[in-house]
């Protein structure tokens, strides 16, 4: 093989590769286009990131997955151990995934809202109804701040929990771990608030 | 204007571990990518222009181009290899996560070339010759890539294997930067050149091996340069 | 901003102890396959200074070298293990030989882009040579390591007669690899 066949090879996979991100890019307009065009020239450096799934599979959900897969039947541990079932496991990550976009809602809104506030309040003192305004603006975002804390740590707080499954499920294959069963109801009721959290608000 | 860009920079500098911490996050490693990507390209592209210099004219625009191009073609070939070595030695990256915490090693290095270039410039201007200007360039490229190693350390935190990996990482660079700066010599441009070509492709000298063996011998009769 | 040290302790890494749960499950047959197919990636790319024929060739030797030094190998680290002391824990060896393929393979995977880079644009055969020499004790190396790893939960393992076995292991199995491969493989004057 010659140099310039491997520069012909390396062309014809960009160009197939900038097509396929061209067709899967949701954006319409230019973005789309200088997707697929840096694609093409950079497909070694670009494609992976450019055809990757939906970036709101965040590291929560990166994490929770990793637990939840290893503590499934048929991963050669004792029968014994206590296992979410996959139906349990695909419910928990749905989960987690709704409240990842609401977590990234309330991060998108409180970037807008908070250079909005910061640009008002290096203006003239306001009076009267933009006065109130103001004050209902910045009383929206110590609230956003707040669900932000409660989502973050609810996630957190689950993430853990999965992990620590994990943990008892190692330790469980020398039979010196009788907490699995706890963690596997404490973690089932934890996802089962992250649902409650959209309800109360 | 977003603040965002701004950050990015002094993050990859004053901050890598948080550097760090950004390109292993799924939903964060497009945007770092698409950043260390333009930060390649600018810092390259400016300390190939000062490269360029040296001889000027065509050879600032064809040198600015090679340098960004040198890179990416490096860490596009070496960038599965360091996943391969990721994963011998027990370092649970994604792929995206290894090519991501690369391009950012990779910019870092980029922004360093970015600064030292008015140096390089200034060093041609004051008239240092063509072997002090590779002498100098060779520096700056070190320069370059200890600060990459800086990020690469924190990637690889303090857990067994540390050394291996990152030997292994530097190794596996070393050697396919080295050659593709040799594929896409020449950069400087020889003095005993009346014209620049803009590949030194057809020259028989031995490669890059023999090149480094024959370093010091008379470059007058091949004049390749680089 | 305060500037962290260079060696902070690093963030947890779930990953292993994820690794380490799936590695509890026995090697699945197409998980073995597909470590051969990605050594296969490093024989095509070896191959590619030579035209298609060549590619085909390497991309076929490189796993057989792999099999054939695994089904000479592992046997005399059997006995050796027996005579050592060191319990001849099965389900173990075979996950920790399974490991070991897998690695190599996805090192020598990895390896590919660049050895397709230096196979086409290096001006000597010889330099190719070099450096596929280069990525094959690499991979297999790592492979290596791999597999004493994955039998480091042996108690008998830190013997000095286990150790005296690592050591000899690894010079057997690396001539013998060299020889294997030498047969094998047509850049290095092998069977073309």
């Amino acid at each position: 093989m010659s140099t310039q066949a491997l520069v012909a090879l390396y062309v014809a996979v960009g160009i197939l590769l900038g097509g396929l991100v061209y067709l899967r890019t949701p954006e319409r307009g230019w973005s789309r286009a200088i997707n697929a065009v840096a694609t093409v020239g950079l497909w070694p450096l670009w494609a992976p990131f450019a055809l990757a799934p939906c970036p709101l599979a965040g590291t929560f959900s990166a994490r929770i997955t990793r637990a939840l897969l290893q503590a499934r039947p048929g991963s050669g541990l004792p029968a014994s151990a206590s296992v979410f079932s996959q139906a349990e496991a695909v419910e928990i990550l749905q989960r987690v995934e709704s409240s990842e976009r609401r977590l990234a809602d309330i991060d998108a809104l409180l970037s807008a809202r908070g250079h909005a506030h910061d640009a008002a309040s290096v203006e003239a003192p306001r009076a009267g109804p933009a006065k109130s305004l103001g004050e209902i603006s910045l009383s929206s975002l110590v609230q956003l701040k707040a669900a932000r804390v409660r989502e973050h740590s609810g996630l957190e707080e689950l993430a853990e929990l999965c992990e620590l499954l994990q943990m008892q499920h190692v330790l469980s294959r020398g039979d010196c771990s009788d907490r699995a069963e706890a963690l596997r109801d404490q973690l089932w009721a934890r996802a089962q608030a992250l649902s409650e959290l959209r309800e109360i608000d | 204007m977003s603040a965002a860009p701004l950050l990015h920079p002094a993050e990859l500098l004053r901050a890598p571990a948080q550097a760090v911490r950004r390109r292993c996050e799924p939903a964060q490693q497009a945007a770092s990518a698409r950043r260390d990507l333009l930060t390649i390209a600018l810092g390259g592209l400016l300390f190939g222009a000062a490269v360029g210099s040296f001889r000027g004219g065509v050879q600032v625009p064809i040198a600015a181009l090679k340098i960004p191009l040198a890179t990416l073609l490096t860490l596009a070939v070496s960038a599965p290899g360091f996943a391969g070595f990721a994963g011998a030695f027990g370092r649970r990256w994604s792929f995206r996560e290894t090519l991501s915490i690369a391009l950012g090693a990779g910019a870092r290095a980029s922004l360093v070339l970015l600064a030292l270039a008015p140096v390089l410039w200034l060093a041609i201007d004051l008239g240092v010759g063509h072997q002090g200007v590779r002498w100098l360039a060779t520096v700056a490229y070190a320069l370059a890539g200890l600060s990459a190693l800086g990020l690469l350390l924190h990637a690889v935190g303090a857990s067994r294997g540390r050394l291996a990996t990152t030997l292994s990482f530097v190794g596996l660079f070393l050697i396919v930067g080295a050659q593709s700066a040799w594929l896409l010599r020449p950069f400087i441009g020889d003095p005993h050149d009346a014209n620049v070509p803009l590949f030194a492709h057809g020259r028989r000298e031995g490669g890059l091996v023999g090149s480094l063996l024959d370093f010091g011998a008379d470059e007058r009769e091949s004049g390749s340069g680089y | 901003m305060s500037q962290a040290s260079l060696f902070d302790p690093p963030t947890p890494d779930v990953g292993s102890v994820a690794a380490a749960i799936s590695e509890a499950s026995p090697p699945r047959p197409w998980q073995l396959v597909a470590a051969l197919a990605f050594s296969a990636a490093f024989g095509l790319a070896l191959g590619a200074r030579f035209g298609a024929l060549s590619m085909a060739v390497h991309a076929a030797a490189v796993p057989l070298g792999f099999v054939v030094l695994t089904l000479l190998a592992v046997p005399a680290f059997c006995i050796g293990m027996a005579h050592a002391g060191v319990e001849l824990d099965v389900g173990a060896l075979t996950r920790s030989v399974a490991q070991a393929l897998m690695i190599a393979g996805r090192v020598l995977a990895g390896l590919a882009p660049a050895m397709l880079l230096l196979a086409v644009t290096c001006e000597s055969a010889e330099s190719v040579a070099v450096f596929g020499v280069l990525g094959l004790g690499l991979g297999s190396a790592l492979g290596l390591r791999a597999l004493f790893l994955g039998l480091e939960s042996l108690e008998s393992w830190t013997r000095p007669t286990a150790r005296l076995l690592r050591v000899t292991f690894t010079l057997f199995s690396a001539l013998l690899g060299a020889r294997i491969w030498w047969a094998l493989l047509p850049m290095f004057g092998g069977a073309s």
